[in-house]
């Protein structure tokens, strides 16, 4: 008798409902083999196989958040010579660029782990995880960025207006401060992204030969989203 | 010390796969310490960075200030523009303060 036969309740033997799976590939070392049952973990994911699989999905979150969660547990060396041994690549299953491009602007892989941002890098269709160590070194990478600008538009003005993050703060605030007290409006898109205070320094005056004096101010969330005064104080 | 400034350099930032033609390294220590190194792409490979790197810092300790300047050329930020596309600058190579830097992590610094 077939080994596979399926044996009734009124006690007759019947076919099996399909023939026995024939596995070409070999199992890797150390993959679960629920995910290579499924036929699309076999080759390289497109578009619409993610989003025809629901199952797709939710492996390649479970694996990113698994490699993110042993990253952001690593504790940190305090100099570059002891290197970290957790492999950071998702081995399966394979991305298309098209489908790694989808997932990054749909914002559709975990963003953040333990408290800590996510980057995503594709490396021979393989997805390769890393996280940022802390908010201080997401900062710093862009801490200047907003002085690199400026110097590429109108150059020579350093440290004069500092931006958190990316802050959508533009340099149009430079030309609508005339004298201390005057008021800034705050633009729609100011108010509905920043819910703390906000600081940020504005060159009062420029003299030819004589060091630059700075205003700092102080914007305050506006409730009625009417213009606010600043709170205007000299430094150095 | 910065074996992976220099690794990420190599592999990520000024790899064959990349048009990037300078990149600025920032490494902090545990140890409330930064370093910072500048590094250019190599023109005759046209892959990998330039050995000696640009520029390189010592350690600094994040609560001192520092009146440490690295100039970053110009071509170098403008990599691949033409030069009739090049915006007019007030100096000709970008100053970077690492004091900038140095304020930031400070002020989000986490212990």
């Amino acid at each position: 008798m077939d080994t596979l036969a399926v044996r009734g309740g009124n006690g007759h033997t019947r076919p099996p409902p399909y023939p026995p799976r024939k596995r070409n590939k070999p199992i890797p070392q150390g993959m679960p083999p629920i995910l290579l049952a499924h036929p699309l973990m076999q080759g390289v994911l497109t578009v619409e196989d993610n989003l025809d699989s629901r199952r797709a999905q939710s492996s390649i979150a479970a694996r990113v958040r698994a490699i993110a969660d042993r990253l952001a547990n690593m504790p940190e060396p305090y100099d570059d010579t002891t290197s970290c041994h957790i492999d950071c690549t998702v081995h399966q299953p394979l991305l298309s660029v098209s489908l790694f491009d989808f997932l990054i602007e749909r914002n559709q892989l975990p963003e953040f782990e333990g408290g800590k941002r996510i980057k995503y890098q594709l490396a021979s269709n393989q997805l390769v995880v890393h996280v940022v160590p802390s908010f201080c070194h997401h900062s710093a990478a862009g801490s200047f960025a907003s002085d690199l600008f400026r110097w590429s538009e109108s150059g020579g003005v350093i440290d004069c207006l500092e931006m958190g993050l990316g802050g959508a703060t533009t340099l149009h605030y430079r030309s609508e401060l005339r004298q201390p007290g005057s008021t800034i409006a705050v633009p729609r898109s100011l108010r509905t992204t920043h819910s703390h205070r906000l600081t940020f320094r504005v060159p009062l005056e420029r003299q030819s030969g004589q060091p630059m004096s700075y205003t700092r101010i102080s914007v305050l969330k506006s409730q009625s989203h009417t213009s606010v005064g600043p709170a205007i104080s000299r430094c150095g | 010390m910065l074996g992976r400034l220099f690794r990420d350099a190599d592999e990520k930032h000024v790899s064959a796969t990349t048009g990037v033609g300078v990149y600025v390294g920032i490494k902090i220590y545990p140890s409330e310490q930064l370093k910072t190194c500048l590094f250019e792409r190599d023109p005759v490979r046209g892959f990998g960075y330039l050995n000696p790197p640009l520029a390189e810092t010592g350690f600094m300790n994040i609560n001192h200030h520092c009146n440490i300047t690295i100039g970053v050329p110009k071509h170098l930020i403008f990599f691949g523009v033409p030069p009739a596309l090049v915006p007019p600058t007030a100096t000709p190579d970008y100053s970077l303060n690492i004091d900038i830097i140095r304020s930031r992590i400070l002020k989000y610094w986490e212990a």
